[in-house]
């Protein structure tokens, strides 16, 4: 890799399989030279490698065979002035109102999607705890705090769901693609929670620690949740 | 014998000079920045959702949203590279919106369609362009939101694997691993189908 890279793959001795990763990034010239001649080698003497990357090769220009044809100068037209329409009504709003916090963009999609998602994320980690905590559990729940994947409706297929799980099924598509970590009543204190800059995930800043990862933070049962500012 | 003079152009503002002039209330400045990255960006908001008019939308959306907020990005990264991050995760979103709709959009990839803006003067050609569009629109549902985001912002925005690590926020090792991956899940399936 280029040397400002960090290196995934550890060194490898001259007669190893570069790692498969490799290969694309020797076709994207991606490789710092020494990189690219060790993978040049390599391919030399492994025709099964060496096609792999003619495949992926073809591939690319395929790729561009068909890239898109742009829309007419009529349609670019149209376009920036709709940007430059709706860049001054979101000025104009954030003006009329006197807003000090309101920053431009944020608008009323922008903020019905972090509803959206906060909700979604809410009622998936009531039904993560509806799971895992027992029903007569007394004392501190016994959780394993896990990363919890984020799926969209792409990503899975229903097959069967019994009559009393219905009103555990959490759907919709949430605007967050990481993975979530739950946490538990006092492991984190939340500081602030605002949108992420393009609108798409809310950023939660906490302690301890600088991760700007999503969460979710859970009510237990019996337990009290109190805020950064102890309401 | 005569004298030649050779006047330079004036060099091309930069990005960040255009973003002054734009803050400032030129409109040329902002007129400039949307000539040089609408294509690009089109191209990208176009293979994540296959459809024109959806692609349209994403672009707007991403080039607001992406000037909006400026203040969010400045010194993290190119303006090019903050733009396509912004119009991807729009064209995204806006597929997840309109959920299978996408499937349906595989109808207007047909030749013929006046929504395809593809045009090649031999019709078999065409028919064959088109017929190669098709399948790799059909591919790439094939591959995970990550992965597609990540190939495309490389092949089709031009993205260096350095820039979609910032415009993802994910290691560089991540990008070629998700790159490679992508490739072989592509050729895969196009093997099936076309010679490659």
């Amino acid at each position: 890799m280029n040397q400002d890279y960090e290196d995934p793959m550890p060194a490898r001795l001259p007669d190893q399989r570069p790692s498969i990763e490799y290969f694309a990034a020797f076709l994207d010239g991606e490789l710092s030279a020494d990189d690219w001649a060790r993978v040049q080698d390599w391919l030399a003497n492994h025709p099964e490698d060496a096609a792999l990357v003619d495949a992926h090769r073809n591939l690319v220009r395929c790729w561009r065979e068909t890239a898109p044809a742009e829309p007419s100068e009529k349609i670019w037209r149209e376009m920036l002035a709709q940007i430059e329409g709706r860049e001054l009504k979101t000025e104009d709003r954030g003006s009329r109102t006197g807003d000090r916090n309101a920053r431009p963009g944020v608008d009323a999609p922008r903020r019905r999607w972090i509803r959206v998602g906060l909700l979604g994320a809410a009622a998936a980690a009531a039904l993560i705890l509806a799971l895992l905590i027992p029903r007569r559990h007394q004392g501190p729940p016994d959780i394993d705090l896990a990363e919890l994947p984020i799926l969209s409706a792409d990503d899975v297929e229903l097959v069967s769901l019994e009559g009393n799980d219905t009103r555990l099924l959490v759907v919709g598509n949430p605007p967050v693609q990481e993975p979530l970590v739950l946490v538990a009543t006092g492991d984190v204190t939340l500081d602030s929670i605002e949108p992420d800059e393009d609108g798409f995930v809310p950023q939660a800043r906490m302690n301890p620690g600088s991760s700007a990862a999503p969460m979710i933070i859970a009510r237990l049962r019996g337990s009290e949740t109190k805020d950064s500012t102890g309401k | 014998m005569g004298m030649i003079t050779v006047v330079s152009p004036p060099p091309a503002a930069s990005d960040h000079e255009l973003l002054a002039r734009h803050a400032a209330g030129d409109r040329e400045a902002l007129e400039e920045l949307f000539q040089r990255y609408r294509a690009v960006a089109y191209r990208v908001a176009y293979r994540l959702l296959g459809q024109e008019a959806d692609a349209l939308d994403a672009v707007q959306d991403g080039f607001v949203k992406a000037l909006t907020h400026l203040s969010a990005f400045q010194g993290r990264s190119s303006f090019k590279t903050w733009l396509l991050r912004v119009v991807s995760n729009a064209a995204l979103d806006l597929g997840r919106q309109r959920g299978r709709r996408e499937l349906r959009s595989l109808d207007g990839l047909v030749a013929g369609d006046p929504d395809s803006p593809l045009t090649f003067d031999d019709p078999a050609r065409r028919l064959e362009r088109a017929d190669l569009r098709q399948f790799i629109r059909e591919a790439l549902l094939s591959l995970s939101e990550v992965q597609r985001q990540t190939f495309i912002l490389h092949a089709d925005g031009g993205l260096s694997y350095r820039e979609v690590a910032e415009a993802l926020r994910i290691s560089v090792g991540t990008v070629m691993s998700r790159l490679f991956y992508a490739r072989q899940k592509l050729r895969a399936y196009l093997a099936q189908r076309i010679e490659l």
